[in-house]
């Protein structure tokens, strides 16, 4: 029975959490051209801390990240992406990851599986 | 009044202006670039609309005009001879170039390449599924045998209750008349047939493509029930460093590894290593007979890949040792045990050289040659029981397609010759066969392609074998597109094999049966025939399918294993009477929501021969099969949770009749469900992933017939319906450092 009650408290504990930390979603329009580049910054993401999922829809160029306010927020995403060597809506990609991807996808040409 | 008429004037001019802006218009050519850099207009090019579907064909200069409703939107290019291109329009333009041939800089152009774990695609003639990496991975163990675990094509069967190896089946036809290939170079052939699905580790392979009946002649005279061909990883793709761990519950242990090395612009390389152990035996049905041998299987594969201007090569060597002891639990060669124990070893050393290279040519763009070169050598050395085989394999094999263009890219022809010199010396106890077979063949196909909409492929090929004379195998395939989200398929082809008994059916040497084998065996003559129709359609934006195909396969003469006149005898003879084969699949493979896949089918299997002098179903082939499967990866792609499921209905199984009441069994075997399941979890190098096979724990009762007794007459290990060693929990690792892309 002791345990039990400890094990609803540390339950409530987490529900109380949760409710401190916000979940919001931004989106944005990247310069991201293909699969290759889709990847590379979908990955990058889902690994940060804060993430909870990020997805580029290659149609529209459109990333979609869903993110915890207590760890993220869109300008630190903008500036994730940026450092991928991507345009991340009003944020300029950064130019040195920018020289160092696959040529294809700097020249927003083909990328070939 | 007068408002509202105004009114419906601006209302109508709002009306006509958007459907101004519904309908804009995008023009362009599509050019390829020759050797010398010169522009040339592609005509006959599909250029598809992927949000409206809307298709219109380049001219005969390469100019195209397509109306787009909604911006943005991508057109789909596709012209025969030409990766699928994408391209991506945001405005209204005019004057686009669409360059096929290049590697880089227009603006906005993708090759579509989407890796969707499995795929049927609908431009391919012939019926091609597609097995991706995605696929691949939800079964993580442990080599070919277990990829096809999640596929409703190819079945996968137990062989015997010594060996642990798998068989395949496909169209309910055993896998011997399934031809096997690596990049269309032949993999499982000869010697290698019983047990050469465990020397492939899962872990190499890139993907599988899967043919379903005949295949094209360029492969062969022995494709009858299907063409597998394997994609393993390449040398400019592949991960640079890839490490797997597996272990299981039957203390399995693995590793796999490979490293890429781009050296330059033309040369790349790739090494491989494989080694597995199985160090503990596990008696799990009690039987006194280990469930899997133990032992240990090493694989190395080392090769190179160079691409020039107008050549490229590939080529390296492959090896692979394996030595297993199997049978009762006592038994370990090289020990004198107190009371004699029926124990089994299975000795396989395999070495081979591969080499591909093809040509093209300056001044005719769609021209190629391919030549494919391989040597081989395969000992295999079996002990079970009193029973001894052993068998030596030394084999060349050529195949030199020449591939262009008659006039236009609508009409294509690949013409070429093959050779094939194998040297067979095989003993089965104290006789001794030797049997050297020189095989040469022309081939000659030809496509005709309207506009990728209807294809239709003639084939024939002409071999010529110093043991049986002339070998004419004719075929033909066909697709139309019935509507630009369905293909229809024929497919219809004669195809041979010549067996080679001892090493074909070598499991059922499980078994104290006698081998009565007809000394006159002729080769193997099938003609199969199928339909296969595949209709894609949208649920919530993604892309389902369902496919139905039904395929006939009629033989003019088969080898029959024929275990039903005797249960202590095993009959291997040329068919006298009718033997055929008629399959029916139907299957649905459906996305309902993002990141969640639903996969069924259906199967039925009408597989029939004389047996005993009685036209009677195929022994272990069930009539009926379900497949379920469903996946679910997470948005973050972080798990991925999978479970498969499979429903073996009722199989006939060979007469016992005439064995003592206690080794009976009974004349058909109980329906069973096999369900299993996986999860990963994927970090950015590493991923982890736990999974359980047989996880209703089916163990077939009494599996080994007079098992207390195995030197005994009555003694059978062979005749397995349903797994016998109940279920596995395995656990691994995938770690991986991606190449850097230039």
């Amino acid at each position: 029975m002791k345990y039990l009650i400890a094990l609803t408290m540390i339950l409530f504990l987490g529900i109380s959490n949760a409710q401190d930390e916000k979940v919001l979603t931004t989106k944005f329009k990247t310069s991201a051209v293909c699969e290759d580049c889709k990847e590379r910054i979908e990955n990058e993401l889902n690994y940060t801390k804060g993430v909870v999922f990020a997805e580029l829809d290659l149609d529209t160029k459109v990333l979609t990240v869903k993110y915890k306010t207590k760890y993220l927020n869109a300008e630190l995403i903008k500036g994730i992406v940026s450092k991928v060597g991507y345009d991340a809506g009003e944020v300029p990609r950064d130019p040195e990851a920018f020289e160092s991807l696959p040529k294809c996808c700097k020249s927003k040409g083909i990328c070939s599986k | 009044m007068k408002h509202i008429v105004k009114n419906a004037h601006v209302l109508m001019f709002y009306m006509m202006l958007s459907v101004v802006c519904q309908a804009q218009e995008i023009s362009g050519r599509i050019i390829s670039k020759n050797i010398d850099g010169q522009e040339e207009g592609i005509p006959a090019a599909k250029i598809t609309s992927s949000r409206t579907g809307e298709i219109v064909l380049s001219d005969s200069e390469g100019n195209f005009g397509i109306h787009i409703h909604d911006f943005p939107d991508t057109l789909l290019v596709k012209s025969v001879g030409y990766d699928l291109m994408a391209f991506a329009v945001t405005e209204p333009k005019s004057g686009l170039t669409i360059d096929l041939t290049s590697k880089n800089m227009l603006e906005g152009v993708v090759v579509y390449g989407e890796d969707l774990g499995k795929h049927i695609d609908l431009i391919d003639p012939f019926n091609v599924e597609k097995i991706g990496q995605d696929e691949l991975r939800k079964a993580a163990c442990c080599n070919l045998s277990e990829s096809f675990e999640t596929n409703a094509s190819v079945d996968v069967n137990i062989t015997d209750a010594v060996s642990g190896a798998k068989k395949i089946q496909m169209l309910g036809l055993d896998g011997i008349y399934t031809q096997f290939q690596w990049e269309n170079i032949p993999l499982i052939r000869g010697l290698s047939t019983s047990y050469g699905l465990s020397f492939t580790p899962g872990t190499w392979i890139e993907s599988i493509q899967i043919t379903k009946g005949t295949g094209s002649v360029i492969n062969g005279y022995e494709t009858m029930a299907g063409l597998i061909n394997l994609k393993l990883k390449q040398p400019k793709e592949s991960e640079k460093f890839y490490l797997n761990v597996y272990g299981n519950k039957f203390s399995r242990a693995e590793i796999n590894m490979h490293a890429a090395q781009k050296l330059s612009d033309k040369w790349a390389t790739m090494t491989f290593v494989h080694a597995s152990d199985q160090f503990l035996h596990t008696d799990n049905n009690k039987d006194g007979f280990r469930d899997n041998p133990i032992g240990f299987l090493g694989a190395v594969m080392h090769r190179w890949e160079y691409e020039g201007d107008n050549f490229e090569s590939r080529f390296g060597f492959k090896g692979t040792y394996s030595s297993k002891i199997g049978g009762q639990t006592g038994y370990l060669p090289g020990t004198i045990p107190d009371e004699p124990t029926w124990g089994a070893s299975f000795d396989t050393k395999h070495a081979e050289i591969f080499g591909k290279t093809g040509f093209f040519f300056k001044e005719r763009k769609h021209a190629s040659l391919g030549l494919i070169n391989q040597l081989k050598y395969h000992d295999m050395d079996n002990v079970l029981g009193n029973t001894h085989y052993h068998g030596t394999q030394k084999k060349y094999y050529f195949n030199g397609i020449y591939t262009d263009i008659l006039g236009n890219t609508n009409h294509t022809i690949k013409t070429g010759a093959s050779f094939i010199l194998d040297h067979y010396n095989q003993s089965y106890n104290d006789s001794t066969f030797l049997k050297t077979e020189i095989v040469p063949g022309v081939f000659a196909e030809y496509v005709y392609n309207r506009l990728d909409k209807l294809i239709l492929v003639f084939g024939a090929r002409g071999d010529y074998h110093n043991l049986y004379g002339p070998l004419v195998s004719p075929r033909f395939h066909a697709k139309w597109n019935v509507n630009p989200k369905s293909a229809l398929r024929l497919s219809v082809g004669r195809g041979f094999r010549v067996p080679n008994p001892y090493a074909d059916y070598a499991s059922l040497m499980a078994s104290n049966r006698q081998w009565i084998v007809d000394p006159n065996i002729q080769p193997e003559d099938a003609v199969s025939s199928g339909i296969t129709y595949v209709q894609k359609f949208l649920l919530n934006d993604q892309v389902s399918t369902i496919s139905v195909d039904y395929f006939y396969t009629f033989f003019l003469n088969q080898l029959i294993t024929d275990m039903d006149v005797d249960p202590q005898e095993l009959h291997i003879y040329n068919s006298t009477g009718q033997s055929y084969s008629h399959s029916l699949q139907v299957e649905l493979s459906l996305k309902p929501f993002k990141g969640f896949e639903f996969r069924s089918a259906f199967k039925f299997f009408d597989v029939r021969a004389e047996f005993n002098g009685q036209l009677q179903q195929k022994a272990f082939v069930p009539k009926f099969r379900v497949l379920l499967n469903s996946g679910y990866t997470t948005r973050n792609k972080k798990w991925n949770f999978d479970v498969t499921a499979n429903w073996v209905g009722k199989k006939r199984l060979p007469s016992t009749a005439q064995n003592p009441v206690w080794y009976r069994r009974n004349t058909e075997s109980i329906d069973y469900w096999l369900l299993n399941s996986q999860i990963s979890y994927n970090l950015k190098k590493i991923s982890f992933y736990i999974g359980g096979e047989n996880l209703l724990n089916v163990i077939q009762p009494n599996a080994i017939i007079a098992a207390d007794d195995p030197f005994g007459s009555y003694f059978d290990a062979t005749q397995i319906w349903a797994p016998i060693s109940g279920f596995n929990i395995y656990a691994g690792l995938h770690f991986s450092i991606k190449q850097k892309k230039h």
